[in-house]
C-alpha cells in the first residue's frame, strides 16, 4: 500500500479566512458601541438630566440607534463571521467569490454608519427594529442579495455531498429575512430620508410584527442556532446528540414561525382571531425551540467537567440556557391574560434582553473565543480573562433581568390597581408608578454597565491574543476530493420516474396555492369596502400631519403607546378603547411597544395649548417628577411648510380622502390653522413668529390625537 | 514459582485493561523495555497499530482519546480473524451480485463505532490505492467502496480487515437495498408534504376557531380546502392502496377504517362547504393522515436499521480453491465451478467446499461444524472429507465426491433457511387483533346509519362518522410494532441483532433455555489453565517451538508464552512428530513438546529437554466469567436451563458440574439433528443459546435462537439473534427488554381498549360531533405512542440497576 | 384586515418554497443518514502542505 499519490479526483483550496476576521473584529467594535449606547439610553431614562437637551441625544433618537446597533450591526456582523467561517468548512470550499465578500463587509459597514448618522438626526420611519429610511432599506436589499449570491455559490461548489443542518438554517435566514425586508418596507419616498408605508394602521400593525416577530426569529434564532450547532460539537469536540432531533426541529421551525406576528398586538385593535392565531401558534413554537436548546446542552453529554475549565462551553452553555428562558417566556407571554399584564411594560423588556444579552451575546462571545485562537493559529492570550469575563457579564446580565422583571411587575400591577368598592384606579396618576421604579433604571443601568465592562475585558484579552499570534505564518492548504455523485445515481427506470413526480408534484403544489390566491383576489375587490370608508373619519390637516412627523421624528413611540386596549385599566384610565378606524390613515402606525410615558390614543384636548407649550418647554414645570426629557429646539426651529403639499399628494395617492384643493394649498392652510393656535399663546410665550414654529405643528397633532370619531361626527 | 504482580496498563489499541504483562511492540529500533513503548493486550492490535503507524494515521488515537471515550465498544482483534482470505470477492459471480454498477459496493463492517472509526475509514483512499471513494454510514455500519477502475476488491477487503474492521459484503442485488432507500425517500416526502400544509392548514383552522366570521372566514375555509387537497390524495395515497388491496384479498387490515375515515369525511366537507355550512374537516384529516404516516415512517427507519446485518453474502460457499487443470499444474478457481472427479489441493487452514476422497498427504481436520465436536481428526489417504471441515494441520489432495450444491451442509444450510421460513408465518398478534376490531365497528356504523336513516339521515351519517373516525385500531397499528421496534433499537444498542420482531413476542414467554458448552459457555479458545515451569527461558522455548504451528493447542500454548512476556528462541530447525507434538534442536538441546497421556478431562502437555521434563502446562477450554451470574439471573427469573453439547461426556459433566446443571439437564454427544429433537420435545416455547457455525437446525427447532459471537453470516441465516459482543452479557438484558415490551404492550391494549369503548360509546349516542372525533383519534394514537416510547425508557432505569 | 391578502400568499408560498426544497433535498439523499453527518462535520479536512504537518490544526 504505497503512500498516497493524489488522484485527480483530490483537490487542492484554501479558506477565505480574512473575511471571517474583518466580520470578527467589526462585530467587537459595533459591539461595543452598541452596548455603549444602550447604557446612555438607560442613563437618559434613570435621570432625565442626562439627556443634554440636545436634539441628536435625546433617548428618543438613542432608543432605535441601540436596537439597531445591537441587532443588525453587533448581531449581524456575529452571525456573517460565523456563517462564512463555517460553511466554508462545511462545505470544504472557499467562498464563492472573494470581491463579493468584500462587497459584502464594506457595504454592511456602510449602512450601519448610514444609521449611525440617520437615525440620531432623526431621519426615521418609527417602524421598530425597521426605522431606517428606504435609501438605506434599498442599500440592505442590495448587500443582502451580495451575501446570498456568495452564500449560495459556496453551496453549489461544495465538496461534502451532504448539507450539515447548520447550512439549513443559514439557507432559512437568507431567504426569509429577504421576503420580510422587501415586504415590511414597500413605502413611497417623500424626500430622500422620509417615506410613507403603504399600508396604514391595523394593517401597518400587522405587516410591522410580522416582521417584527419574525426578523428577531431569523435575524436572531435561526442564524444563532445553526452557529449553535456547528461551534458547540467543534468546541466540545463531541458530535451532537441527536442529528435526527435537528432536522426534525428545523422543519418544524420553518414551517411554523412564519405566522407568530400577531401576539404582539394582544387585546389591541387587531381582530380577535388574528389574536388568537398568534397566540396558538407561539404557544406551538415552544416545541421546536426547546427542541434545540435541549438538543445543544445534551450534547456534552460525558463532558460537562470540560465546562468548568473552558469558557467558551460556559458562554455557549449559559446562552443555551438563556435561549431555553426566553423561547419558554415568549409563548407565556402570548397567552392574552399574561399579555394582558407584561404588555407595554418592562416585562418585556426583560424578556428582550433576557434573549439578546443571553442568548445572541454570550454565543457570539462564545464563539469569538473558539474562533480568535483558531483564525490567528495561536493560544488565546489568557483564559483567566475570559472566565473573568463570564462571570462579570453573567452578574451584569443578572442585574439587568431582575431589575426589569421587578419594575416590570411593580408598575402594572399598580397600574392595573382597582379600588374594589369605588371600582376607580388607586394610582390615577401615572408619574406615580415611574417614579417608584425609578431606582430599578439605576440597577438596569449598572447591570448594562458591567456586561459592557466584561465586553471590554474580552476586547482586551482578543487584542493581546492577535497582536501575540505569529505573524506571516504559511497559508493553510487543504486537500478534499471532489463531490462525488449520489450513490445510486444511475438513470434508471425508478429514476426518471422519480423525476417525472418532482415537476408533476410541484405544478400540484402550485396549483393548490394558485387557486387559494385566485380565489383570495377576488374578495378583495369586494372586501375593499370591507373597511367603512364614508366611515366619516377626516383626515390629517396639513398642519396636524406635519406636527405627526415631528412625532415620528422624536422617536415618541419609543415612550407613549397610541392604543388603549380592551381592558378594564385602560379603559378606565386613558378613555374608550383604541378602534381600528381610529388609526386608519396613521402611515406609519404609531401603536408603540413601551409606556415609559401615558399612553396618548386620547390624549387630544385633555389639556389646553398652554398646558402642551409648558410642558415640551419643561416637563418638569407641569408634572412634578417627569422623567420626560425638554424638546426646547422645538421651539427655535420652523415648520417646513414648504414640503406639506408633497406629503398630502402622496398621502392622497395611497387611498387618504384629501382632495386637489386641500393638497394645492396645503401649505397656506397650515399656516393659517398655525396662526390660530399662536394667537392662543401669545400672551405667555416670548417668542416672536411662534405660529411657523414646529411646536405649533406638534401642539395641533397632539390635540387631534382620539378626536377621530367626535370630528367625523361635528363634520356630519 | 514466581508470582507476577499485575501490573495494571491499557491496550495503547483498544484500551482494555491488560492484567498480565503486555505484548511489548518490538519498535524497529529493537528496544523492547522503557516507558515509551506502547503496549498491547495481544498480537491483533499490535498488527492494527503497526499499519496505522505506516500510513502516519496514528491521529487516529488522538481524535479517539481527545475526550471521553466516544468508543464505547473495545475494538479487539481476534488473531486468526486477521488472516482471513478474501480472494473470493474478485470473482466474476461476487461483483455482479455484490455491487450495482461493478465498481460500488457496500460492506457491513464489525466494530465501527466513533467519529474516529468515520476518519479513519473515510481516509481509506488515501493509503489504498485501490479505492477512489469510501463513504461511511454509521447507523446502518456501512461503508461503501468506489474502487479505481482494475482495483481489487479483495485487498480493499484484506485492507479493512487489518484496520480491525471485519468487513462482509453485503447483497446489494439490484432491487433490495436500492428499493429500500427509494421507498424510505418517498415516504419522507410525503410525510413533509402532509407536515407543510396541515401546519398551514392549521392556520385557516385556528382563525376559524378563533372566531374569524364573514368574508374572511369564507376565505380561509377554500384556502383550507385547497391546501388539503394534496394530503388527502397524494399523502394519504399509502392507505388507499393497502386498503384496496387487503379488500381484493377479502381481508380487512387496519388501512381500511382510515382510508374509509377520509373519504366519507373529505366527503361531508366537500358537500357542507357547497352549501356553506360550518362544520369542515380538512384540518383534522390532514392532520390524521400526518400523524399516522410519520408514525409508521417511525416504525419502518428503527426496523430498517437494525437488520441491515442480514442481507450477507455466504462466505461459506463461495470460497477459492485450487484445481488440478492439467497433470501437475494447478491453478485458483472458484469452488462452485468445480465437477465430480476432479483432484483438488485443500491448503492448511481453509475450509473444505465439497466431499472428497483424500488422494495423498495426512492432515488433521477439525469437523465442529458438521458435528459440534471440538477435537480433531486425523485423515489420510482414503478417508473421505466432508465440505465445511476445516484443515487444521497438514494438507492434501482431494478427489471431489460431490459438488459443493449437493454436500450435507449445503443440505442442512437450505433446511434451516426453510424452517426459518416457516416461522415467520407466525400469524402476527396485530393483525389478528384488528380483524375483529374492524369487523365490530364496522357493524356498529351500519347500525346507527340504518337506525337513523328514515328520522335523519344526517344525523346517522355524522354519527357513523364520528364513531369510525374516533375508534382507532392505533393500538394494533403503531402501539405493538412500535414496541417492537423500541425493543430491536433497545438490543442494537447492547450489541444484539436481532431478525425480527417475531422473535421478541416469543422471548417474553420463553420458559426453557437450551445452552450449547463449546464456545457459548465457555469461550472456545483452547486456553492454558494450570502450568508449572521452573525459568522465564522455558516459556521462550515453548513459543519458540509452538509459534508457527496452527494447531489450536499450540496457538494456545503460544498465545499463553506470549503474554507471559516471554521471547521466542529462534530455533535453527523444527520437525513434527509422527505422534503429535513438535521437537526443536538448539545450542547442544533437543526440546521437545509432547502431549502426556493423562486420565484428566483437560489435555496436558510437557516440555522435555533432551528428554527430561522441565515443564507440564494443562490446556483445556475455559469457562466464561460472567456465565455464572448469567445462570443465576436466569434461573431467579424462573427460566429451567439445559446443556446440549456435542463434547465428550466427561469435558461436559465437569462443566456442568461447575456451572450448577443437574444431571438431567446435561446432555453430552449430540449432533446437532439430535439436539433439534431434544429441543422440539421439550414443548413450544424454546430459547437455544449456541455458536452460530455448527447449531444451525439446533436454532431452527427452538422457538427463538440466539447465536453467540459465531460467524456471523451463517449464525443470522439460522438464528433470530446475534450476539456482536463475544459474552453473555446481554443475555439478562434481552430476557428484560421482551418483558418491557410485553408490558407496554398490555398497557396500551388495556388502554386502547376503555378509550375506544367509552369514545364510540359516545359517537353513538351522538355526544361526539365528527370534529371531537378527529381532536380525540390522534390524541389517542399519540398516547400510545408515547406510552409505547416511555415503555423503553422505564427499561433504561431497570437496565441501569442490573 | 384586507392585509391578509397580502401575507397569506406570501407565507403560503415561503412554505411552499421550503416545502420544495425538503421534497428536492429528500429525493437527493440528504435525509438517508442522519447519524454521520454529526460525526464527520468534527473531522477536518487535511492540510496538504508539508511544513504545517505535524503542527495542530483547526
Amino acid at each position: 500500500m504505497s503512500n498516497s499519490a493524489p488522484s485527480k479526483t483530490v483537490e487542492t483550496f484554501m479558506y477565505d479566512d480574512d473575511i471571517v476576521k474583518k466580520f470578527t473584529i467589526a462585530t467587537l467594535v459595533w459591539g461595543g458601541i452598541a452596548f455603549l449606547v444602550g447604557i446612555i439610553a438607560a442613563l437618559q431614562l434613570a435621570s432625565w438630566q442626562l439627556n443634554f437637551g440636545t436634539s441628536w441625544f435625546t433617548f428618543g433618537r438613542l432608543r432605535p440607534l441601540h436596537t439597531n446597533a445591537a441587532i443588525f450591526a453587533f448581531g449581524g456582523n456575529a452571525i456573517f463571521a460565523g456563517i462564512y467561517y463555517s460553511t466554508q468548512r462545511l462545505c470544504k470550499a472557499r467562498l464563492f467569490n472573494d470581491t463579493l465578500s468584500k462587497i459584502h463587509f464594506w457595504g454592511w459597514q456602510l449602512i450601519i454608519v448610514a444609521a449611525a448618522v440617520t437615525l440620531p438626526l432623526g431621519l426615521t420611519q418609527s417602524k421598530e427594529y425597521a426605522e431606517l429610511e428606504w435609501p438605506i432599506d434599498i442599500a440592505i436589499t442590495v448587500i443582502w442579495v451580495v451575501f446570498a449570491v456568495n452564500f449560495f455559490g459556496t453551496l453549489y461548489r461544495r465538496r461534502e455531498r451532504h448539507m450539515y443542518v447548520a447550512i439549513w438554517f443559514y439557507i432559512a435566514t437568507i431567504i426569509t429575512v429577504a421576503v420580510l425586508h422587501i415586504v415590511n418596507s414597500i413605502e413611497i419616498p417623500v424626500a430622500w430620508f422620509q417615506s410613507y408605508p403603504v399600508y396604514a394602521g391595523v394593517q401597518d400593525a400587522l405587516v410591522q410584527w410580522w416582521y417584527g416577530h419574525n426578523a428577531v426569529a431569523f435575524f436572531l434564532t435561526t442564524p444563532f442556532l445553526g452557529l449553535m450547532y456547528y461551534f458547540l460539537p467543534k468546541a466540545v469536540n463531541r458530535p451532537v446528540y441527536s442529528y435526527r432531533l435537528s432536522i426534525v426541529h428545523f422543519w418544524s421551525l420553518v414551517f411554523i414561525y412564519i405566522w407568530a406576528g400577531p401576539h404582539h398586538l394582544l387585546y389591541t385593535a387587531l381582530p380577535d382571531w388574528a389574536q388568537t392565531l398568534g397566540m396558538v401558534f407561539s404557544i406551538m413554537l415552544w416545541a421546536p425551540s426547546w427542541g434545540g436548546m435541549i438538543n445543544g446542552l445534551l450534547t456534552l453529554r460525558g463532558s460537562w467537567d470540560k465546562v468548568r475549565t473552558d469558557p467558551v462551553l460556559k458562554f455557549m452553555v449559559v446562552a443555551l440556557t438563556f435561549y431555553g428562558m426566553a423561547t419558554f417566556e415568549g409563548p407565556l407571554l402570548s397567552i392574552k391574560s399574561v399579555s394582558a399584564v407584561g404588555h407595554y411594560t418592562d416585562w418585556i423588556i426583560a424578556h428582550v434582553h433576557g434573549g439578546t444579552l443571553g442568548w445572541n451575546g454570550f454565543l457570539t462571545f462564545g464563539m469569538i473565543y473558539y474562533l480568535i485562537p483558531k483564525l490567528y493559529r495561536t493560544e488565546l492570550h489568557s483564559v483567566r480573562l475570559a472566565n473573568v469575563h463570564f462571570w462579570i457579564g453573567t452578574v451584569g446580565m443578572l442585574m439587568y433581568l431582575l431589575a426589569m422583571y421587578t419594575s416590570g411587575f411593580t408598575q402594572s400591577m399598580m397600574l392595573r390597581a382597582i379600588d374594589p368598592i369605588s371600582g376607580k384606579l388607586v394610582y390615577p396618576d401615572f408619574v406615580e408608578t415611574v417614579v417608584r421604579i425609578i431606582p430599578l433604571y439605576w440597577v438596569r443601568a449598572i447591570g448594562g454597565v458591567l456586561y459592557l465592562i466584561g465586553f471590554l475585558v474580552m476586547c482586551w484579552n482578543i487584542f493581546k491574543t492577535c497582536r501575540l499570534a505569529p505573524k506571516h505564518l504559511e497559508a493553510e492548504v487543504y486537500r478534499a476530493s471532489k463531490m462525488t455523485e449520489e450513490s445510486n445515481e444511475p438513470k434508471t427506470a425508478w429514476h426518471r420516474r422519480l423525476e417525472g413526480l418532482m415537476p408533476t408534484f410541484s405544478v400540484l403544489v402550485l396549483v393548490s396555492i394558485l387557486i387559494g390566491s385566485v380565489i383570495e383576489i377576488l374578495p378583495t375587490l369586494v372586501a375593499h369596502t370591507y373597511t367603512p370608508a364614508n366611515s366619516g373619519v377626516v383626515p390629517y390637516t396639513a398642519l396636524e400631519l406635519a406636527g405627526r412627523d415631528l412625532y415620528v421624528r422624536e422617536g415618541c413611540y419609543n415612550c407613549h403607546s397610541q392604543m388603549i386596549r380592551t381592558l378594564p385599566e385602560d379603559v378606565l384610565r386613558y378613555g374608550k378603547a383604541s378602534l381600528p378606524e381610529d388609526s386608519m390613515y396613521d402611515r406609519p402606525f404609531q401603536w408603540g411597544s413601551k409606556r415609559t410615558g401615558p399612553d396618548l390614543a386620547r390624549i387630544g384636548g385633555k389639556y389646553p395649548d398652554l398646558w402642551h407649550y409648558r410642558h415640551m418647554l419643561d416637563p418638569r414645570s407641569v408634572v412634578q417628577n417627569s422623567i420626560m426629557p425638554a424638546y426646547d429646539w422645538l421651539f427655535d426651529k420652523k415648520t417646513n411648510f414648504a414640503i406639506l403639499e408633497r406629503k398630502l399628494e402622496v398621502m392622497q395617492s395611497l387611498g387618504v380622502p384629501y382632495t386637489d384643493e386641500d393638497v394645492r394649498n396645503a401649505a397656506h392652510a397650515a399656516r393659517a390653522e398655525a396662526e390660530i393656535i399662536a394667537a392662543g399663546l401669545t400672551g405667555d410665550s416670548p417668542i416672536k413668529g411662534l405660529a411657523d414654529r414646529e411646536i405649533i405643528a406638534l401642539i395641533a397633532y397632539i390635540q387631534r390625537l382620539g378626536k377621530n370619531s367626535e370630528k367625523s361626527e361635528g363634520k356630519k | 514459582m514466581k508470582t507476577m504482580t499485575p501490573t495494571v496498563a491499557f491496550c495503547r489499541h483498544c484500551q482494555s485493561e491488560i492484567s498480565s504483562p503486555a505484548v511489548q511492540s518490538i519498535s524497529r529500533t529493537g528496544s523492547r523495555t522503557g516507558p515509551g513503548v506502547p503496549l498491547f493486550c495481544c498480537a491483533g492490535c499490535e498488527a492494527v497499530h503497526g499499519i496505522l503507524e505506516k500510513h502516519g494515521l496514528t491521529s487516529f488515537y488522538q481524535l479517539r482519546d481527545a475526550n471521553p471515550p466516544i468508543c464505547a465498544v473495545p475494538m479487539q482483534v481476534a488473531i486468526e480473524d486477521m488472516h482471513r482470505d478474501y480472494r473470493a470477492y474478485d470473482e466474476p459471480g461476487f461483483l455482479k451480485a455484490a455491487s450495482s454498477d461493478g465498481n460500488r459496493v457496500r460492506f457491513f463492517l464489525e466494530g465501527m463505532s466513533c467519529s474516529a472509526c468515520v476518519w479513519l475509514l473515510e481516509k481509506l483512499p488515501d493509503f489504498c490505492t485501490d479505492v477512489i471513494s469510501a463513504r461511511v454510514n454509521m447507523a446502518a455500519s456501512t461503508i461503501e467502496v468506489v474502487r479505481r477502475p482494475g482495483g481489487s476488491f479483495s485487498f480493499i477487503a484484506t485492507t479493512l480487515n487489518q484496520l480491525g474492521y471485519k468487513p462482509h459484503a453485503l447483497k446489494t442485488d439490484e432491487s433490495t437495498i436500492r428499493l429500500q432507500t427509494r421507498e424510505r425517500r418517498y415516504d419522507l416526502i410525503r410525510i413533509g408534504i402532509s407536515a407543510a400544509l396541515t401546519g398551514n392548514i392549521m392556520i385557516m383552522a385556528v382563525s376559524l376557531y378563533g372566531g374569524a366570521t364573514g368574508e374572511l372566514a369564507w376565505l380561509f375555509q377554500i384556502v383550507a380546502a385547497c391546501l388539503s387537497v394534496p394530503v388527502l390524495s397524494y399523502g394519504a395515497w399509502p392507505f388507499y392502496r393497502s386498503a384496496l388491496a387487503s379488500l381484493r384479498l377479502r381481508r380487512l387490515n387496519i388501512d381500511v377504517p382510515i382510508a374509509l375515515a377520509i373519504l366519507v369525511g373529505v366527503l361531508t366537507s366537500v358537500v357542507s362547504l357547497a352549501r356553506g355550512g360550518t362544520d369542515l374537516y380538512f384540518d383534522s384529516l390532514s392532520m390524521l393522515v400526518f400523524l399516522l404516516l410519520s408514525s409508521r415512517f417511525l416504525l419502518k427507519s428503527i426496523q430498517d436499521t437494525n437488520l441491515q446485518a442480514t442481507h450477507l453474502e455466504d462466505d461459506l460457499l463461495v470460497g477459492t480453491v485450487e484445481k488440478e487443470v492439467r497433470s501437475g499444474v494447478w491453478a485458483e478457481t472458484s469452488a462452485s465451478v468445480l465437477q465430480i472427479g476432479d483432484r483438488v489441493k485443500i491448503q492448511v487452514g481453509s475450509l473444505v467446499p465439497i466431499d472428497g476422497l483424500v488422494d495423498s498427504g495426512f492432515a488433521k481436520v477439525n469437523a465442529a461444524v458438521l458435528t459440534g465436536e471440538s477435537a480433531n481428526l486425523n485423515v489420510s489417504v482414503g478417508d473421505v472429507v466432508e465440505a465445511g471441515c476445516r484443515y487444521v494441520s497438514g494438507d492434501s489432495v482431494l478427489r471431489v465426491l460431490k459438488t459443493p450444491r449437493q454436500t450435507r451442509l449445503a443440505g442442512i444450510l437450505k433446511e434451516t433457511e426453510r424452517l426459518a421460513e416457516t416461522k415467520s408465518k407466525f400469524v402476527h398478534l396485530s393483525d389478528l387483533g384488528a380483524q375483529y376490531f374492524i369487523a365490530i365497528v364496522f357493524m356498529l356504523a351500519t347500525g346507527v346509519v340504518l337506525f337513523f336513516f328514515k328520522a335523519n339521515p344526517a344525523e346517522g351519517i355524522s354519527r357513523a362518522l364520528a364513531l369510525i373516525i374516533v375508534t382507532c385500531p392505533c393500538v394494533f397499528g403503531i402501539a405493538i410494532p412500535l414496541s417492537m421496534a423500541m425493543a430491536i433499537r433497545k438490543a442494537a444498542r447492547r450489541g444484539v441483532i436481532i431478525k425480527s420482531a417475531d422473535a421478541i413476542e416469543k422471548l417474553w414467554s420463553a420458559q426453557k433455555v437450551f445452552f450449547d458448552k463449546t464456545a457459548t459457555l465457555t469461550t472456545g479458545k483452547m486456553t492454558v489453565v494450570r502450568s508449572c515451569y521452573s525459568k522465564q527461558s522455558d516459556l521462550g522455548i515453548l513459543r519458540g517451538l509452538e509459534q508457527d504451528q496452527l494447531h489450536p493447542i499450540a496457538q494456545s500454548l503460544t498465545r499463553y508464552a506470549t503474554t507471559e512476556g516471554a521471547a521466542a528462541v529462534q530455533f535453527q530447525s523444527i520437525e513434527k512428530l509422527a505422534t503429535g507434538g513438535v521437537s526443536g534442536f538448539i545450542d547442544g538441546f533437543t526440546y521437545k513438546v509432547r502431549p502426556l497421556p493423562g486420565s484428566g478431562i483437560n489435555a496436558n502437555f510437557g516440555l522435555f529437554q533432551n528428554e527430561r521434563i522441565i515443564a507440564d502446562f494443562e490446556v483445556g477450554d475455559e469457562i466464561r466469567p460472567e456465565t455464572f451470574r448469567v445462570l443465576t439471573w436466569l434461573r431467579k427469573a424462573g427460566l429451567e436451563t439445559h446443556i446440549l453439547s456435542g463434547d465428550r461426556k466427561p469435558i461436559v459433566d465437569q462443566c456442568a458440574a461447575k456451572l450448577g446443571f443437574s444431571q438431567t439437564e446435561t446432555r453430552a454427544q449430540m449432533t446437532p439433528e439430535e439436539k433439534a429433537k431434544v429441543i422440539i420435545a421439550s414443548g413450544s416455547n424454546s430459547v437455544m443459546i449456541g455458536d452460530g457455525a455448527n447449531d444451525a437446525s439446533a436454532f431452527a427447532a427452538a422457538s427463538v435462537g440466539i447465536a453467540v459471537h459465531g460467524s456471523l453470516d451463517v449464525s443470522l441465516r439460522a438464528a433470530d439473534m446475534y450476539l456482536t459482543q463475544p459474552n453473555l452479557e446481554s443475555i439478562p438484558a434481552l430476557f428484560q427488554i421482551a418483558r418491557s415490551a410485553k408490558s407496554a404492550i398490555y398497557r396500551n391494549l388495556a388502554f386502547s381498549a376503555s378509550f375506544n369503548i367509552a369514545a364510540g360509546a359516545l359517537a353513538i349516542m351522538g355526544e361526539m360531533t365528527p370534529l371531537w372525533a378527529a381532536v380525540l383519534m390522534p390524541l389517542s394514537s399519540l398516547t400510545v405512542l408515547l406510552s409505547a416510547l416511555f415503555s423503553s425508557r422505564q427499561f433504561q432505569t431497570l437496565e441501569a440497576r442490573t | 384586515m384586507n392585509i391578509i391578502v397580502l401575507l397569506l400568499p406570501i407565507a403560503l408560498t415561503l412554505a411552499g418554497g421550503f416545502a420544495f426544497a425538503f421534497v428536492y433535498s429528500s429525493a437527493r439523499g440528504q435525509f438517508d443518514d442522519l447519524e454521520t453527518p454529526a460525526h464527520r462535520m468534527l473531522l477536518d479536512s487535511d492540510i496538504a502542505n508539508e511544513s504545517l504537518k505535524g503542527q495542530p490544526h483547526e
